[in-house]
């Protein structure tokens, strides 16, 4: 039984649509995050989910049970908003408490609640003080801890961990992380950040404009983008997109690019038993991400679907543990990424071997994948 | 000499200037409480032959014990004690009620936005612009109607009544800067529309309750209009009982008595801003709430 189905939700707020038909259903127990440039309505979603705002129409259904009309308080849900929205007034210990008092649950359970929660989080030596007195990390953890007193069917995290700064981040990703997979709860997360997006989702549903463009576990939404705009948007750095023509090549199909030296050059395409043969010689937009144009290893040429190709390095951004260079092909900036040693100096020609495997072709008028 | 005394020296003699323009426009102002002060103190013929701003040969506090308890207003001699008692009957329930009706206000307005909350806020607001004069007829009708004229509680529920649209403002202003998203997670915590506003909003609202309080009060109990307009004879508040002291003319003018009547009159608003002002400006300068 599905633990959250949104079916052809629609939200308008008077003539602005901001739900399109939202689609989505998950399983007990999985992690769904939702991502989207701002303003493309996740927030309105979980809103929506959590029973704040009406929708306009559609369903919603919780652990089987449709809840389209159901007030917010009686859905069974516990969400962290992204400003924490912690009660000013009230200590840390009030603030976990105050949905079990709400509940009816007794004094020494309500204390009990918290000792526990106050302990997985952490945040035990904190319990009399104010939020105005913790940090930003602390007010999250508490935020956290007030949605994980009780026990709903679903937890709804928006945007949790966007105020904190970099390395805070990373560590509250890890203790979300390790949470989920000890209390094996359902949870729904809106996040900016893509990494949090691939980390810790079990299945991504990627939005813009309102509208549910793909919903899929995180390596397929990486592999397997539906069209330019998720493949765009998932990933750093971001895919290329390189405009080209399809070409026959024997029995098998290849894109034409054109490297800086101006050599035409056939990239081979992998077979995925859909008809090119419409495409050949027509436009498209070639997807490859940077990681599948690296430096030549000659194991690596010996994989089916690799070719070397000869270009030039035009710009070097040094990342650390791997380099971003930048090479021209068909008159575009291509982004390739290396290990830091190979790297040929600016301005000089460098052998570049670029796997096709995992290459997408997209149809530049619809910006819809077409291979 | 260096650059940085330079740079200095300006601003030290602009703000001894500033200083010394303030003290004296403060002076002004005080000047005419010191003379109310130092006539309410001195006898009747020190003040014929003194000055007004010379200080009391033979200090006496006659005066204000007449004022308080037998000074006379037309043939009738208690004094202001009792216009001084109407005028607390009058401001303590008005300020109160009309305090915690406009906190239930600006919370229903602000955070649970209804179709035309936004033009019934519109019109509260012209509320505030309607002149007193304006409403004192269709009022007097209506209090006979109720049978509350010429009542204590009648004046109370006028002084609500045109308080509502300030406290309202003030309120629902305080409100619009307290997130939202406090009041969605205590919804979803299972609160409902009280208890979020007694354990969630009350608990965060002391800055706007203190300048509501203040405001009203000297509003109350500054009134004269709506005092001489719906006050009984036994229920005159101590602006008109002020008022008709001064006014009657028995025998000779007792300055003294007329200025102590007048500082025992605006005791209670000067008291008030002495133990409350400095959150008077806190709270009209209270932004949201963080955290
Ligand atoms: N009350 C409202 N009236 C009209 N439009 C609204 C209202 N609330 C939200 N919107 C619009 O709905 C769209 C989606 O808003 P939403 O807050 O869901 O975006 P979001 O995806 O959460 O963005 P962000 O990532 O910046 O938080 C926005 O374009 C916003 O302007
Ligand atoms: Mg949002």
């Amino acid at each position: 039984m599905s633990a959250l189905e949104i079916r052809k939700v629609n939200k308008r707020y008077g003539s602005v649509h901001v739900l399109k038909e939202i689609d989505l259903s998950i399983e007990s127990g999985e992690f769904l995050i939702l991502v989207g440039p701002s303003g493309c309505g996740k927030s309105t979603l979980m809103n929506a989910i959590a029973g704040l705002d009406e929708i306009s129409d559609g369903s919603i259904h919780i652990g089987g049970r449709d809840v389209t009309h159901v007030g917010p308080k009686d859905r069974d849900i516990a969400m962290v908003f992204q400003s924490y929205a912690l009660y000013p007034s009230m200590n840390v210990a009030e603030n976990i408490a105050f949905g079990l008092e709400m509940r009816g649950v007794d004094k020494a359970r309500r204390a009990q609640e918290v000792a526990r929660v106050a302990k997985l989080l952490q945040i035990d030596h904190l319990l009399e003080r104010k939020p105005a007195a913790l940090s930003g990390g602390q007010r999250q953890r508490v935020a956290m801890g007030r949605a994980l007193a009780r026990q709903p069917q679903i937890y709804l995290f928006d945007e949790p961990l966007s105020n904190l700064d970099a390395k805070l981040r990373v560590e509250m990703r890890t203790e979300i992380k390790k949470l989920h997979q000890r209390l094996g709860t359902t949870i729904v997360y809106v996040t900016h950040d893509q990494i949090e997006a691939m980390t810790l989702a079990n299945r991504i549903a990627v939005m813009k404009d309102g509208v549910l463009q793909q919903f899929a576990t995180p390596q397929q939404i990486y592999d397997e983008p539906v069209n330019m705009f998720v493949a765009g948007f998932m990933g750093s750095p971001a895919m290329n997109f390189i405009r080209t023509r399809v070409v026959r090549a024997g029995s098998h199909y290849g894109v034409s690019v054109r490297n800086g030296a101006g050599r035409d050059v056939v990239l081979p395409l992998p077979e995925r038993g859909n008809g090119l043969s419409a495409w050949v010689d027509r436009e498209v937009v070639l997807g490859l991400r940077p990681e599948q144009i690296t430096h030549v290893t000659p194991h690596r040429l010996e994989r089916p679907l690799v070719t070397e190709l000869p270009c030039t390095v035009e710009v070097a951004e040094p990342t650390g543990p791997d380099t971003l260079i930048l090479i021209r092909m068909n008159d575009q900036e291509v982004a390739a990424r290396i290990e830091p040693h190979a790297q040929a100096p600016v301005g000089s020609p460098m052998p570049l071997a670029f796997d096709m495997s995992k290459a997408v072709l997209f149809d530049p008028a619809t910006q819809q994948r077409c291979h | 000499m260096s650059l940085e005394s330079l740079s200095h020296a300006p601003r030290g003699h602009a703000r001894t200037l500033i200083h010394l323009v303030l003290i004296a426009w403060a002076g002004f102002y005080l000047l005419p409480l010191v003379v109310m002060l130092l006539t309410s103190v001195k006898p009747l013929e020190e003040i014929r032959s003194g000055t007004l701003l010379s200080l009391p040969h033979a200090l006496t506090f006659e005066p204000w014990i007449k004022a308080w308890s037998s000074a006379c207003t037309g043939a009738d001699c208690r004094g202001l004690e009792r216009f001084f008692v109407n005028s607390f009957a009058m401001a303590i329930p008005a300020v109160l009620i009309s305090t915690a009706i406009g906190a239930v206000n600006g919370y229903a307005l602000t955070k649970w936005r209804f179709k035309g909350s936004d033009l019934l806020f519109g019109l509260l607001l012209l509320g505030c612009f309607i002149p007193f004069q304006v409403v004192l007829l269709p009022m007097a009708q209506t209090l006979g109607w109720l049978g509350l004229a010429n009542t204590i509680p009648g004046l109370v529920l006028v002084h609500v009544i045109y308080g509502l649209a300030f406290t309202t403002l003030f309120f629902r202003n305080f409100y619009a800067g307290i997130p939202d998203e406090l009041i969605r997670a205590a919804q979803l915590d299972g609160a409902g529309f009280f208890t979020i506003f007694v354990r969630i909003l009350l608990p965060i609202s002391a800055p706007i309750i203190v300048v509501c309080v203040i405001w009203q009060f000297t509003q109350v109990w500054n009134d004269f209009l709506f005092g001489v307009a719906y006050s009984g004879n036994e229920t005159k508040p101590v602006t008109v009982g002020l008022n008709n002291l001064v006014n009657t003319s028995t025998g000779v003018k007792e300055y003294n008595v007329d200025m102590a009547a007048a500082l025992i009159a605006a005791l209670p608003t000067l008291v008030v801003y002495v133990l409350a002002g400095k959150y008077f400006v806190r709270g009209l300068t209270a932004g949201a709430v963080k955290g």
